[in-house]
Formats: structure tokens, C-alpha cells, sequence
């Protein structure tokens, strides 16, 4: 355990010992808390909100402030309030660095109901921390009971009592283990108190080992306390002492016999200027022994368990005294006293004909203080099968109390219940193993309760798919791709007609290449004097234009089908008549190269070449009908 | 050689296909013979046996509401009340029309009240839309969306792709995209509502009595103390650690392990 504060009690005049006990011993790590003045306040009312870390040095940033939940901020602070405790003394000197955020907080008028706080974040030496959560309750009401949200820090602890001397008081700090009796029945309470005897300051408190106490039923009646320990003066042998209580514990023997609690042993230590521990002392405690004597076994009463011992009464109460078929009753045996609660075995519930009765529910409250008091609650969850009265009997408990060394049985009073609604009429049923008490004989009145609708005995198990698929995969599959594929679809259209409108431009182009491949060959057929192959080339060229206009075959055509067809897709009629002359032209160039005239031949196919130039040029440039509109 | 690599390419996946489905058709198998298995077990009277069959099937991250409907029934037969409420509560979140599973809910929930019955003062009620969207079936929200989604997509691509389309199936095509995209929007929005839901899961407290501390360990102070069957939002995680806040505001912690998710 490390002490964290070393907090004194005693009053000024033991000043120097205060001075010495008011300083941090050891910095365990940083706290960092936040508190509030009050739990309950008004709409309106100003109240406290002041969040705390406790370092010794290390470096503190990246504050966030808690959430307030609507809360008007009256005050925030600029920064935080920073105070550092530097003591100084035989062992070095020790800094201790607090900073501490103060807040004015109101709730705004219409603001009702339990606000939480929190939490802060804060980062010490790079690791983060947060605070703890504060509620508070707005609106008129009491202040919260114990425990209850928005408390601060650890509890108060509790008064020390001034422990015999111990065994071996020397001139040095030591720990001690004392029991409060060294001689005890099985199952009887023994306190024992650990601890710790100063004869000067220290800076740290380490436990190497705890106490074991085999054989023994332990219960802490008063913790280890991980914040603060305080100390008190004693007089020891005629020496002051710092004493500071470190734990008690309630032990209960389990077995009779020479039980041991063996020794307990801690490091103290003063810490110089840089953190580090000078003068180590090693402390164990003297080893105890406790002698559990058995259990008288005369005036044992029957059914006595021998883990009852203490003092006990007994009570037991049913939630209700009328019920009908079907629902639920709770019967509740509450043990109440000092002793061992956690163990004490309670009456079993006696067979209830007629009640169908579940696993009890066993709830053990410890009242706080050093002799183990409190209740265990035992809770019955039973349902009545049919209507009628039952007589729940006593419960007993006998137990054995060890401070008049005698056994007791404490009863519980018997209940009625009566039962409405379901067959029996006006039975009367006893609860417990004994013979039941029946009467009456009133006609049968078959009442089918219904508690919980029974299961889905189906040979395969349906699944709902639906239920998880908004969550998956394919689901985003199913969002994003109707929305792409329109998209997509839009732009192969577009693409599409584009290239309709391309494949146009090709023909055309592909129209002019072969034009000027054609016209290319007629000028070779005419350098080279091959009149015939020249005619031939050119008949081609102008027949191949009109085809790629008219977008049809056109070689097959005798002149008088051809020259209709072009009226007929709209070309007017001199064009028409240019291009049957062309053609005919070309006909007689071939066959009848020697009589086309008086001019040389080769003028003669320059001519022709030029012509059939001008007349592409004319084809290419008139409007043509479509053939299915023509 | 190239078309010899690409049959063998194909004949590897129809194996590899293949594989998966006798993979799948084995699981379902199994998936059928626990789920059978859970069943006898209830029916005979073996609540725990039934409740190991059903939670090695819950483990598998089956969403099926009869799954969580049984496992509710066998936990309430042990008398583990917290468990069959979170159960209960899961059939109703994953079918709300599930008549049984409310029913049942309710019962559970009636004894657990007479055990202990936290009364949260100050509560407030949850917002209108967040009722709303609850009181759909998540998989009904989902189809739905699913459905007019996809419907008003196939109406306005054929709205918008077709070339010259006559004024009259134009105007019905129009009306026909107008009203199922006003749908879609409407359960896209259920939907949307649902997804911000999970992301502000909710748990139901499982043991009887449960501590809530002011931080994420042991040592700190209870603040309250809460009983099976409470529905909480849960908020924040802390390792094992779970930061919780009630109906009425009030925050803090528990273990991971009191807490059944919804």
C-alpha cells in the first residue's frame, strides 16, 4: 500500500509533528478528481465545480474541460490554480504540485433531473486521464443519501482507537497486528488491527506482504486506504509514536485449533530531493495466533448449522396477501444481526404444494463498523398453479451467541396468502413436508394461466437477413449502383452518337482518299498512254462518289435506271445530265479512243480529268433525299 | 497454351465455387442441428442444455428473432431474468411485430419489477423520431428502401435514356418517378435514423444488482445501484469498461460483462 498523505489529527500542540505529517510522503499516482460543493441544487442557484490533480512534478497538459450538459458557466477559470507544498527535512526536499480548475455553475430555469458532469480529460507525463463523474440533482428535494452520486472524494476515516502496547516497542517504527482477542469459538468474530508506529517522518509506506489467515472467514471492516492514512499520537513505553491504523479485518475461525495469522511485513522509507528513497526500513509484525474453540455441543438445538453464530432474529413477509393465478409473489426472509451474514445459512423453503418457486435472490448488506453487523435478505420468486389459502409456517434459525455462550432460535411469524382466481375454492394449503390441510368442495374452475408463450420448435432456424443487410457490403452496392449505372448508361449514349456522327466524317473521308487514289491512277494510265485503263479509272471514280452519296450500289445501272434514280433522290437536273455525259463520255473514251475528235488524245483525257474533277466537286456538294424518303 | 492456362483458370474457380457451397450447405447444416438440438433440450426440461445450444448458435452472429425468442424462454425457465429481457428485447428490436416476443418481454419484465424495480426519476421520453423509426422492423425499413429505390432508378433511367418518347408515357413516367422517389427518400430517411440508432448502441443490465461506479475501476465510488432488465444507452468504453447513461441523464460505469448489447 503507498501513502499518498500523510495527514495529521492531533491538535497544535503537537506542531511539530503536524509539520512533519502535513506533508506528501509519496506521489502515488496523480489524482485527478472533480467535486462539487452540493449534490442538490435549485434552477438558478450558483454552485461549485472544481476538478483537482495532485502531482509531484510531473509535467500536466491538454486540459479539456468536462461536458456541462446545458449548465450556464457563471465563472470559468482563465487557467488553473496551481499551489506547490515544498517541505524540506533530514531526508530532502519534496515538491508537491496541485492545479485545480474552479468553476461557477448555475442550472437555467427550466433544467430538472440528475445532470452528469464530466468527465475531464487531462494528460500527466503523456498519459492520459479523466476525472470522475459528478452527478448533481436539479430541483427542490433533499440532499442525496450516502453514496449517492456526485460525493467526492474517499470517506472520512474512521476515529483510531488506542491499541495495547505492543509486544516488542523499541526505539524504531514498527507495524503491528492486534487482535482484539486471541481466544474465540468457531465462527466467532475476532478484530484485528494492523498498524503502523513512527518514531519519525517518512516519506513512503510500502506493503511486501500481507498477512495470510488461512482457516480464517475474512471480512474487511475497514479497508486499505488508497488515499490518504491519518496519524495520531501515542505513548508507548514512555516514547511518542505516530500511529496510523492501516487496516482491520473481522476474522471468523472456520475450524477449531491453533490458527495462525502470520506476519505481515513493509518497506518505509524517506525520499531525498530527486524522488528517490533514503533509509529504507524493512517492518514485520510479530506473528498471532488465535485459539477457535469448538461449539458447546450441549443444548445444540436441532437443525442448527454451525455456521451460525452471532446474534440473529428473523423475519419473513410476502410483497402481498392476495394474489391470483399466474403472477408472481415475493416472500422475503430477512436475518438481521451480528455475526458472520455472509455465511449464515438460512432456512430452506419448505415444499410448497401447489407454488411453483424460483432460485432466491440473497442480497447481504454490511453495516459499517468494527463488529460485523447488517441483514441478509433472502427473496423468493413464487407463482400460485391454482387459487386457495396457504399458510406459510415459521422459519427458524437457531444459532449459537457466543457473548452469553448459549444457543437461541429466533421464529418468524407464519403468513396467509390467499389465492384467487384458479380452481380449489376455498382449500387451504399448508406449505411443507407435513400432510396438507385441504377443504371444501366447490366446483372445479380449470384456470389456464399463461406465463410466457412457449418456444418456436421449427425443424430449421429462420434467419432474418433483412434485419442486418442496411449494414453490409452489398447494401452499398445496392445505393451507389443504380445512380453509376445511369451515369454510365447517359455516357455510352453520348459516346454512341458521336460516333455515329464520326463514322459520317470517315465515309466522307474515306470517299475523298479514294477520289484522290483513283484520279492518282487515271494520271499515271494517262502519262503512260493507256487510254482505255484512264477511261475506265475515271467511269470508276464518278460512279464511286455517287454510290457513297446516294449510299447504294450504283454499277450495275444502265444510264437511263441511273439518271432516274438521281432525279428521283433530288439532284437537279442539269447535275444529273453533267454526270450522265461523263459517263457516256467515258464509255466512248474507251471503246472508241480514235474518234472522240480532232484533239490529241492526251488533251483529250485532261479535259476529262478536269471535268470529272469539277463534277465529284458538284456530286459531293448537291442535296440528296434519303432513299426511304425519296 | 495461352487457352490451356485459361481453362484451367476457370476449372480452379469452379472448384473453389463449388467448395464454397458445400462449405455453406455444411454450415447450415450444423447451424440446423444445434438450433434442433436447443429445441429438444427446452422441451425436455433441460433449460441449460438449451441455453448452450442456443448461445453456441448466438455466437455465430445469426440475427434471427425465433433464435432470440427461444434463448429469452430458456433463460426465463433458469430464472436468469436480465438475460431472457435482453433475449426478449432483441426478438422485439429485430421484429416489433413479434406479438410473442412482446409478450413474453413484458412478463419478464414483471417479475423482474417485483425483485427490484429501479424507478428513474426525471426520465425523459425518447424523441418522436427515434419511436418511429424503432417501430419498424429493421429488415421492413430496409426492403422497402431496397425496393423503391431501385424502382424510381428503373423509371428515371427510362425517362432519361429513351430518345424521343411520345408526351403521354412521358407524363406517366414522370409521375410514376415523382412518387417513388418521394418514397425512397421517405425510407432512405427511416433508414438513416435506424443507422444513427446503432451507432448509439443500447444495452439491457444482466446480473440482479449491479453497482455503477463513478470511473472505470473498482475503486471508485458506487454511485447507484442498478437491477436486471434496465435499458441503458451505452456511451463510452474503457477497456472492459463500459460508461452508461440512464433515461434521465444520470452517467456511470460498469463491466463490459453486466451489459447485454442490443
Amino acid at each position: 500500500m503507498n501513502v499518498p498523505r500523510l495527514k495529521t489529527t492531533l491538535p497544535a500542540t503537537l506542531a511539530a509533528l503536524m509539520a512533519l505529517s502535513a506533508r506528501r510522503v509519496h506521489a502515488e499516482p496523480p489524482a485527478f478528481l472533480a467535486e462539487v460543493d452540493r449534490n442538490v441544487v435549485s434552477p438558478g442557484d450558483v454552485f461549485v465545480y472544481e476538478v483537482t490533480v495532485n502531482t509531484s512534478g510531473e509535467r500536466v497538459d491538454n486540459y479539456h474541460a468536462p461536458d456541462f450538459k446545458g449548465l450556464t458557466v457563471v465563472n470559468a477559470p482563465r487557467g488553473p490554480n496551481q499551489s506547490t507544498q515544498m517541505s524540506m527535512g533530514a531526508g530532502g526536499t519534496f515538491i508537491q504540485t496541485s492545479y485545480s480548475w474552479h468553476y461557477e455553475l448555475a442550472a437555467a430555469a427550466g433544467q430538472r433531473g440528475v445532470i452528469a458532469i464530466g468527465p475531464a480529460h487531462i494528460r500527466v507525463d503523456g498519459r492520459e486521464m479523466r476525472s470522475n463523474v459528478v452527478n448533481v440533482r436539479v430541483g427542490a428535494g433533499a440532499a442525496p443519501p450516502a453514496g449517492a452520486p456526485g460525493s467526492g472524494a474517499g470517506a472520512a476515516p474512521t476515529p483510531q482507537e488506542e491499541a495495547p502496547p505492543p509486544a516488542s516497542a523499541g526505539d524504531s517504527s514498527f507495524i503491528r497486528a492486534a487482535p482484539d482477542k486471541t481466544k474465540a469459538y468457531v465462527g466467532e468474530q475476532v478484530t484485528v488491527t494492523w498498524s503502523l508506529y513512527l518514531t519519525q517522518r517518512q516519506d513512503k509506506y510500502e506493503t511486501i506482504t500481507e498477512s495470510r489467515t488461512d482457516g480464517f472467514w475474512s471480512e474487511d471492516v475497514s479497508p486499505p486506504s488508497r488515499n490518504q492514512l491519518s496519524l495520531t499520537q501515542e505513548i508507548l513505553g514512555g516514547r511518542a509514536y505516530q500511529v496510523a491504523t492501516l487496516f482491520k479485518r473481522a476474522l471468523f475461525p472456520l475450524q477449531p485449533g491453533k490458527l495462525a495469522i502470520s506476519p505481515m511485513e513493509s518497506e518505509i522509507a524517506q525520499v531525498d530531493f530527486f524522488g528517490s528513497k533514503v533509509r529504507r526500513q524493512r517492518l514485520k509484525t510479530e506473528p498471532v495466533e488465535i485459539e477457535a474453540v469448538p461449539l458447546p455441543k450441549a443444548g445444540q438445538p436441532d437443525g442448527f448449522e454451525s455456521t451460525n453464530v452471532g446474534k440473529f432474529t428473523i423475519a419473513a413477509r410476502t410483497d402481498r396477501a392476495t394474489i391470483a393465478v399466474g403472477e408472481a409473489l415475493t416472500l422475503t426472509i430477512d436475518i438481521a444481526g451480528q455475526g458472520n451474514l455472509r455465511n449464515v445459512r438460512a432456512p430452506a423453503l419448505p415444499r410448497l404444494d401447489g407454488w411453483k418457486t424460483y432460485e432466491p435472490k440473497i442480497t447481504v448488506n454490511i453495516d459499517p463498523g468494527e463488529t460485523v453487523s447488517g441483514k441478509k435478505t433472502i427473496e423468493y420468486l413464487i407463482l400460485p398453479e391454482r387459487a386457495g389459502t396457504t399458510m406459510f409456517p415459521s422459519f427458524e434459525l437457531a444459532y449459537f451467541d457466543p457473548a452469553t455462550k448459549s444457543y437461541a432460535v429466533t421464529k418468524s411469524d407464519p403468513l396467509r396468502v390467499e389465492v384467487t382466481g384458479g380452481s380449489g375454492g376455498d382449500k387451504a394449503v399448508v406449505a411443507g413436508p407435513g400432510p396438507h390441510a385441504t377443504g371444501g368442495a366447490g366446483p372445479v374452475e380449470n384456470v389456464i394461466s399463461t406465463e410466457i408463450r412457449p418456444i418456436r420448435a421449427r425443424a430449421t432456424l429462420n434467419r432474418d437477413l433483412g434485419a442486418t443487410f442496411y449494414r453490409s457490403r452489398p447494401f452499398l452496392g445496392v445505393l451507389f449502383l443504380p445512380p453509376l449505372g445511369l451515369v454510365l448508361g447517359r455516357f455510352v449514349a453520348r459516346v454512341r452518337a458521336r460516333l455515329a456522327q464520326d463514322s459520317q466524317r470517315n465515309r466522307r473521308r474515306r470517299v475523298r482518299q479514294m477520289v484522290r487514289q483513283r484520279l492518282g491512277a487515271a494520271e499515271a494510265h494517262r502519262d503512260s498512254g493507256r487510254r482505255s485503263e484512264f477511261y475506265i479509272e475515271i467511269d470508276r471514280v464518278v460512279r464511286d462518289v455517287l454510290a457513297a452519296r446516294l449510299r447504294r450500289p450504283v454499277a450495275g445501272l444502265r444510264m437511263d435506271e441511273l439518271r432516274d434514280l438521281l432525279l428521283a433522290r433530288g439532284m437537279p437536273a442539269d447535275e444529273a445530265r453533267r454526270v450522265i455525259a461523263e459517263l457516256e463520255s467515258c464509255d466512248l473514251g474507251r471503246f472508241a479512243p480514235a474518234e472522240t475528235g480532232g484533239t490529241a488524245p492526251r488533251e483529250q483525257m485532261n479535259a476529262a480529268l478536269e471535268r470529272a474533277g469539277e463534277l465529284i466537286v458538284a456530286i459531293d456538294k448537291v442535296p440528296l433525299r434519303e432513299e426511304a424518303s425519296a | 497454351m495461352k487457352r490451356a492456362s485459361g481453362w484451367r483458370a476457370w476449372f480452379r474457380r469452379a472448384v473453389l465455387a463449388l467448395a464454397l457451397l458445400q462449405a455453406g450447405a455444411a454450415r447450415a447444416d450444423r447451424t440446423d442441428e444445434a438450433w434442433r438440438r436447443g429445441n429438444d433440450a427446452y422441451l425436455h426440461g433441460d433449460y441449460a442444455g438449451a441455453v448452450a445450444a442456443y448461445e453456441e448458435l448466438d455466437r455465430q452472429a445469426l440475427v434471427s428473432s425465433d433464435l432470440y425468442f427461444n434463448l429469452g424462454d430458456a433463460y426465463y425457465r433458469q430464472g436468469n431474468l436480465g438475460r431472457a429481457i435482453w433475449s426478449f428485447e432483441r426478438a422485439a428490436a429485430v421484429d416489433p411485430d413479434d406479438d410473442d416476443a412482446r409478450y413474453n418481454l413484458t412478463q419478464a419484465r414483471k417479475i423482474a419489477d417485483r425483485r427490484a424495480h429501479d424507478k428513474i426519476e426525471g426520465a425523459d421520453r425518447e424523441p418522436f423520431w427515434m419511436r418511429v423509426v424503432a417501430s419498424l422492423a429493421p429488415a421492413t425499413e430496409t426492403w422497402l428502401f431496397t425496393a423503391f429505390y431501385l424502382a424510381f432508378f428503373a423509371v428515371f433511367a427510362a425517362l432519361w435514356l429513351r430518345r424521343r418518347p411520345t408526351a403521354q408515357p412521358r407524363a406517366l413516367l414522370g409521375a410514376s418517378a415523382s412518387i417513388l422517389g418521394a418514397a425512397a427518400l421517405l425510407t432512405g430517411v427511416l433508414l438513416a435514423g435506424r443507422a444513427y440508432l446503432d451507432r448509439v448502441p443500447s444495452g439491457v443490465i444482466l446480473p440482479d444488482a449491479v453497482a455503477v461506479k463513478e470511473g472505470a475501476d473498482t475503486n471508485y465510488r458506487t454511485s447507484f445501484e442498478l437491477h436486471a432488465g434496465l435499458r441503458v444507452r451505452l456511451l463510452d468504453r474503457d477497456q472492459d469498461w463500459l460508461r452508461i447513461r440512464l433515461p434521465n441523464g444520470l452517467e456511470g460505469w460498469i463491466r463490459e460483462q453486466d451489459v447485454g448489447r442490443l
